[in-house]
């Protein structure tokens, strides 16, 4: 038998973790800003909007598990969002519950507060915070 | 083995470059190919191609940068440098799927347009109504759409559809990559899967479409399904089948499956693969029940856990069908045939004897299928040859179980489309596997280098062969929006042929007519019309199919459909002028709309009946779906017409019927024709001329 690459890719670390989580809290920030500010139409808006459309909802909730491969979080990130962002719209064409701007804004805090719980869980150690997965402080507790 | 190959050829080229150096040398091929690119797209002219499409009009730059970025991924890949090998792999994609966005701001393929309404239509009254069509009681993909645009500024997704298809195959890229990396443990072999991938995938579905999206659903399920929660070794089955693969290829085969790539517990996992599936449960009709085959197979042959995973997702997708079913089965068909040769046919306008361009990138199609699937096969067995049973089994079985859809849909003859689409992933898997294997050297880059660039020629016609009829003119758009939003309702839209991007705006409902059971009419639907010259005397019969769907309607001329219907050689040159020319001389129609590639005619109500009839009752209001926010439409007012005085074009006027004295206001059904006029011979039943229409997306 022909001996395989055996490459596997290695859970990120908690030091990268903290800086996507950063940079989706960042991002959802932007986007509230950028959509109060900026006048319809706009592209700077869209593509800020777009971004945390796809990806912070997802990852919100995959910051509630363990750490996997980088590339293998942000395509698992991207596909739940879309379901998260399918089920919101299907809230809203379904139902005459909420308003599009009121659901938007309920998603877009809870995804930063868990963002933020899982900013502070990860471990900030400079020993450790480059190298332990972020999984370490969970399978402790 | 072969990392460390890899290995010592990167330490080879960094002991003779610097760091920086190194990295220069591997940018600037890149950067000179998207500029020439870049350089090469103003000379490009979209609205003048022939029926070869867009192939003939790319210039030399264009060319040049699709084979360096090519090149460039292969190259790159072969010696290890999977970094710069996924950078030209962006490029590749970027070249292929940016360069029709920038040549047209608004996006190609006449029925994305009708994407587009159902988005508008949702985000304006934030209601699915189920019987206007399939897409409200499927409307994930157009709910999800319609929460963005209002989030983005963005209700009209006419502004940012087109860049969908480069989206999506970033996106899809991704996770092709990710499944590839664990099952082949290489993610060289992963970057040049992902190339052949996009080369191998000419079908054109991932524009602004449901498709689009669960394709890319689909695909995160399997990773987790393969990655996740695979087993270690297949099952009774699964052996079976590696000990028939050792007894044919004479070689003993490997029964490991990667377990190593664990991340998720099990029911996190499982609960991440049902939400996923409820969005594509929610948003397609079909994608639902290829991942089921695709997960069944792999559950059947022990490759994956638990069994009960596949009962579970059948089981939501059942729930959902269920009350739907009877649109489906009074609209569409459950089961079209129970014969797969029948199935797999693709019945489109091809065969209605195109032009030789539009036989040549239909062939250009077929051949890359062919190389696809024949690629596949050989691959299979040379991976069986090196013993890799086991995870070669797990792609073989992605690549296959597709293929169970033509033993019961043809989906309205796009079912080979979708097999394509659904299995080329896996193929190309194989192929790159089986290619980077090679150890002779030179061979691996001359072979994957040589098949990698004449899968990009062929992919070219396959995928733009169609421009001169995909592309949709800037006048075509303003046309429908204006139809859309000043058009009095309820009428009918009626094309002379299929092209024009109808039921674009957030009314569309409205425009079936109050009779009417398709929003899809044209007139070259109608045999009659077809394979003959068309003159004055056919007008009364326009009016009676326009009046079949209701007493208003709109008779839309353009030039795509012109296009259409001379590709397809529907009708013969001058055919559609001629009745254009007849329609505009006709006291029962009136010049509604003019622009540069669209003209719109309103069909006039019936002179007054000299006695007082009971009143109509096809001219009540269409009767109104019960909107729960819908706010209440403004009077309309008058249409306005853009040049009211400007002649319809040709002058090829046949003699003006002089029609005779309206009968009485006509009841249902229809009335008989105003005066006797020769019928043409009926025409052997041809399939629609809806080319790659397909109402369930």
């Amino acid at each position: 038998v022909a001996p395989l690459d055996a490459d596997i890719p290695e859970a990120m670390t908690a030091r990268t973790r903290r800086r996507i989580d950063a940079c989706a809290i960042a991002l959802v920030v932007v986007a509230a800003v950028l959509a109060t500010a900026l006048e319809a139409g706009s592209p700077i808006r869209a593509v800020v909007v777009l971004g945390a459309f796809v990806l912070v909802p997802g990852w919100a909730l995959l910051s509630l598990g363990r750490s996997g491969p980088p590339a293998a979080m942000l395509g698992v990130a991207v596909g739940l969002s879309l379901a998260v962002d399918v089920a919101g719209g299907l809230l809203l064409v379904w139902t005459d519950l909420v308003d599009i701007a009121v659901l938007t804004a309920i998603v877009g805090t809870l995804a930063v507060l868990l963002l933020i719980d899982d900013l502070v869980r990860q471990p900030r150690s400079p020993l450790t915070a480059g190298e332990a997965p972020a999984t370490a402080r969970r399978a402790a507790d | 083995m072969a990392t460390a190959t890899a290995g010592t050829t990167a330490e080879v080229r960094d002991s003779v470059l610097s760091r920086p150096a190194r990295a220069a040398a591997l940018a600037l091929p890149l950067v000179g190919a998207l500029l020439a690119w870049a350089i090469s797209l103003p000379g490009i002219d979209l609205y003048s191609l022939d029926d070869y499409g867009l192939t003939p009009a790319l210039p030399v730059a264009w060319w040049m940068g699709l084979v360096v970025c090519v090149a460039g991924t292969v190259w790159n890949a072969c010696a290890g440098s999977t970094r710069w090998a996924w950078a030209y792999l962006l490029g590749v994609v970027a070249v292929l799927f940016l360069t029709l966005p920038v040549l047209a701001e608004q996006p190609h393929y006449s029925w994305t347009y009708k994407h587009i309404g159902v988005v508008r239509f949702l985000g304006e009254y934030q209601d699915a109504d189920p019987g206007v069509d399939i897409y409200n009681r499927w409307p994930g993909f157009f709910a999800l759409s319609a929460l963005f645009g209002n989030a983005a500024g963005l209700p009209n997704p006419v502004r940012y559809a087109a860049l969908s298809e480069f989206f999506f195959t970033a996106l899809n890229l991704l996770i092709i990559s990710n499944i590839v990396r664990i099952l082949t443990g290489s993610r060289r072999v992963a970057v040049v899967a992902g190339l052949l991938f996009v080369l191998f995938n000419w079908v054109g579905q991932t524009y602004f479409s449901p498709q689009a999206m669960t394709f890319f659903l689909h695909l995160v399920i399997l990773w987790i399904v393969v990655s996740q929660l695979g087993r270690d070794a297949p099952g009774p089955l699964g052996r079976a089948v590696l000990r028939l693969a050792s007894f044919v290829v004479r070689r003993p085969q490997d029964r490991t499956l990667p377990t190593e790539g664990r991340w998720m517990a099990p029911w996190v996992a499982i609960a991440l693969v049902f939400a996923i599936h409820a969005a594509i449960v929610v948003s397609h009709q079909l994608t639902p029940y290829l991942l089921l085959f695709e997960v069944g197979a792999l559950t059947v042959l022990g490759l994956t856990r638990p069994r009960l995973l596949v009962l579970g997702l059948l089981l939501l997708a059942v729930a959902y069908l269920a009350p739907n079913l009877d649109y489906i089965r009074e609209h569409f068909q459950l089961v079209s045939s129970a014969d797969p040769v029948s199935n797999a046919q693709r019945s489109t306008s091809y065969n209605f004897e195109p032009k030789a361009g539009k036989a040549f990138n239909e062939l250009a199609g077929r051949s890359l299928v062919i190389l696809m699937l024949g690629g596949a096969a050989i691959s299979t067995f040379v991976l069986a040859r090196r013993g890799h049973g086991a995870r070669a089994l797990a792609l073989l079985v992605l690549a296959l179980a597709p293929f169970g859809l033509v033993l019961g849909q043809n989906y309205g003859g796009e079912a080979p489309l979708r097999v394509v689409l659904f299995c080329s992933p896996w193929c190309a898997a194989l192929i790159a596997w089986a290619l980077m294997g090679i150890t002779g050297r030179g061979w691996r880059p001359l072979l994957l280098g040589g098949g990698a660039v004449l899968a990009s020629a062929v992919f070219v016609p396959a995928n733009f062969g169609q421009e001169q009829l995909h592309s949709v003119p800037a006048d075509e758009v303003r046309a429908s929006e204006f139809l859309h939003a000043n058009g009095r309702t309820p009428a009918v839209v009626m094309l002379a042929a299929t092209g024009f991007p109808r039921r674009y705006g957030p009314r569309y409902p409205e425009f079936r007519g109050p009779r009417g059971e398709d929003y899809d009419p044209s007139l070259l639907q109608v045999g009659s019309f077809r394979h003959r010259a068309l003159s004055a005397a056919d007008v009364p019969r326009v009016v009676e199919i326009i009046e079949k769907y209701g007493p208003r309607g709109y008779l839309v001329f353009s030039s795509t459909q012109s296009t259409y219907a001379d590709v397809f050689r529907l009708s013969p040159p001058g055919a559609l002028d001629s009745l254009e020319a007849a329609i505009a001389a006709s006291p029962r129609f009136d010049l509604w709309y003019r622009g540069s590639d669209a003209r719109i005619y309103e069909l006039l109500p019936r002179p007054p009946a000299p006695v007082a009839a009971a009143p109509e009752a096809v001219d009540e209001p269409a009767t109104p779906r019960p909107a729960k926010r819908r706010p209440s439409r403004p009077a309309q007012a008058p249409p306005a017409r853009r040049e009211p005085s400007a002649p319809p074009p040709p002058p090829v006027i046949a003699p003006q019927p002089v029609l005779p004295p309206a009968p009485p206001p006509p009841p249902p059904p229809l009335p008989p024709p105003p005066a006797p006029r020769p019928q043409p011979p009926p025409p052997p039943p041809p399939p629609p001329p809806g080319g790659t229409f397909d109402d369930s997306g």
